[in-house]
């Protein structure tokens, strides 16, 4: 069964345009980046996964259950950490934490203070006091206490530093060995190649490609950049054979050379654009 | 609206939103309460100055603060029933702005997302929100009903009724809780932007008005009174009537009807924040 089933979406904000005749679908036991500019319609397609706002026409269903009508039991077993994390001011993290828990129908205490120290976070710190990144830290601890099959983020690692980013994808790595399916919105690129199993690339409210990362890293040409004493630098991507090309630049006498591999960046750059 | 409440839920939601606003209540609480005791205490001393003021006012003036004529004001019950109707337009203000604000401020700031994604359903979270609403109603009108019990009694030992007092408040807190009504059923159908406490106050204030009109203009337009519920529920006109021992006639139906209109109010605001887009 597929964990998310997005078939035929559109919604409309008055005449705005959010997203339009949208579909694609996210396998179970995955991460699946899904990328795209800003006003993509990424948050307009989250937003109506988790039935904040309702569809204009088509379907959002999670493992199965339409998220119109079965938002509850969807609820039971998705989590979800927006972009923005808006939390009550005068709380303390703890008592958000508590409150949170509350609504879940098993309470592991030891699993929220293990989440409380590896991502470092003082729970008894007033939220009002905290900065974006403890806070989105917050959100991160309220995403993962749930024990959810699916993990539905927002630009999850705005606001953390470099450290923080890598712990916690080590913990959504975690979850996914444990069986969850991880639905990721960014804009971070790098992130994406390097946890995601797939991506979908979304432009102006519909999917414009679907690529799983595998194929992408096989299919990624070599780019050679070099520059000849006296000349001006040259970078292309390779076409031909590899060895053939270094026999070549062999002769030449160079300052400097570089070959590695087309960056996915690059790749998604072209869709982001509309070249593709 | 979803089948399968559950109230455990629900009393989530309305704790910590009652924890949320109990400071912010309480001043509410203690500032009416004791404005409304210095007013209530100080008749004895005011008495006289009162009867001279109020004979300077013109009729108009004294059909706005809920009484006919300083004739009325004899004893403290008179008196309390005129005090009661400028309470009675704190306390609704204090209602629209509390059921305006109860769903509304998660909206504005962004925590609804939070509580949105919790394993819980809207019609549990309108209930948590609406049982929040009308429990700091009841609780301030609880305060100011002891309030005016405990002045009552020590003025005016023999003539005051608090049965007659708690006919009044009790008829009153319909009128608190339909403006609490309107606030809540706003704040599901208006869009973020629009702050449901702009359009509850404005309809306060709005049939305040034409209310009073129709009490300038009782002979040619009597019934635009009934548009006013705070002129519906008037103290003075309670307790002069027969729900009190009074001789003029009590007419229930206008308090049947805002009944009838807030429990609408309620059931409605439930089925729209069923679907509302949450933004």
């Amino acid at each position: 069964m597929n964990a998310i089933e997005i078939d035929n979406l559109t919604k409309f904000y008055g005449k705005v345009k959010g997203v339009e005749n949208l579909s694609f679908n996210v396998g179970e036991n995955q991460i699946v980046g899904f990328v795209g500019k800003n006003g993509a319609g990424k948050s307009t397609t989250i937003r109506t996964l988790l039935n904040f706002i309702f569809p204009t026409s088509g379907t959002a269903k999670i493992f199965g259950m339409d998220s119109k009508k079965e938002s509850k039991k969807i609820k039971a077993i998705t989590s979800y950490l927006p972009g923005e994390v808006n939390y009550y001011e005068n709380m303390k993290v703890r008592d958000l934490l508590n409150y949170a828990e509350a609504f879940l129908p098993d309470k592991d205490k030891k699993y929220k203070e293990e989440l409380l120290e590896y991502f470092e976070l003082d729970p008894n710190r007033n939220i009002s006091d905290l900065s974006l990144g403890n806070r989105k830290k917050v959100g991160i601890i309220v995403c993962l206490l749930k024990k959810a099959k699916l993990i539905i983020l927002d630009e999850p690692t705005s606001g953390l530093d470099p450290l923080m980013q890598k712990k916690f994808f080590h913990k959504l790595l975690e979850e996914k060995k444990k069986g969850a399916t991880i639905f990721l919105s960014s804009h971070n690129l790098t992130d994406v190649e390097q946890y995601c199993d797939r991506v979908e690339i979304i432009r102006d409210g519909a999917i414009v490609k679907s690529l799983s990362m595998k194929n992408i890293q096989k299919e990624r040409k070599l780019r050679i950049s070099y520059k000849e004493k006296g000349k001006k630098p040259i970078s292309y991507l390779l076409k031909g054979d590899i060895n053939t090309v270094t026999k070549e630049l062999a002769t030449k006498e160079l300052e400097y050379l570089e070959i590695k591999y087309q960056s996915i960046e690059e790749e998604f750059e072209k869709y982001y654009k509309g070249e593709k | 609206m979803s089948k399968n409440i559950e109230m455990k839920r629900v009393f989530t939601v309305f704790k910590i939103d009652f924890i949320k606003r109990l400071k912010s209540n309480l001043i509410w609480v203690a500032a009416t309460v004791a404005m409304l005791l210095l007013y209530l205490l100080l008749y004895p001393t005011m008495e006289e100055l009162i009867l001279e003021k109020i004979e300077a006012m013109p009729d108009e003036l004294l059909s706005l603060l809920g009484t006919d004529s300083a004739l009325g004001i004899t004893d403290f019950t008179s008196y309390f029933g005129m005090i009661f109707g400028v309470f009675a337009i704190v306390y609704s203000i204090y209602a629209s702005i509390l059921g305006s604000n109860v769903l509304y401020e998660e909206e504005r700031t962004g925590t609804i997302e939070f509580l949105n994604a919790q394993e819980i359903s809207r019609t549990e979270i309108y209930l948590g929100k609406l049982v929040n609403m009308v429990l700091n109603i009841l609780i301030i009108v609880t305060f100011a009903y002891l309030a005016i019990i405990i002045s009552g009694y020590s003025i005016d030992s023999t003539g005051f009724s608090g049965v007659d007092i708690f006919k009044v408040v009790g008829l009153n807190l319909v009128v608190f809780l339909f403006f609490g009504s309107i606030g809540l059923f706003s704040s599901t159908v208006l869009n973020k932007k629009i702050k449901p406490s702009s359009v509850t106050i404005g309809v306060f204030f709005g049939t305040y008005l034409i209310g009073y009109l129709g009490n300038l203009m009782e002979d040619s337009f009597p019934f635009l009174q009934y548009v006013s519920p705070i002129y519906i529920t008037n103290a003075t006109t309670i307790l002069n009537s027969s729900l009190c021992g009074g001789t003029e006639f009590y007419n229930p139906t206008g308090i049947i009807v805002i009944a009838v209109l807030t429990f609408s109010l309620l059931v409605a605001g439930g089925f729209a924040y069923n679907r509302k887009n949450i933004q």
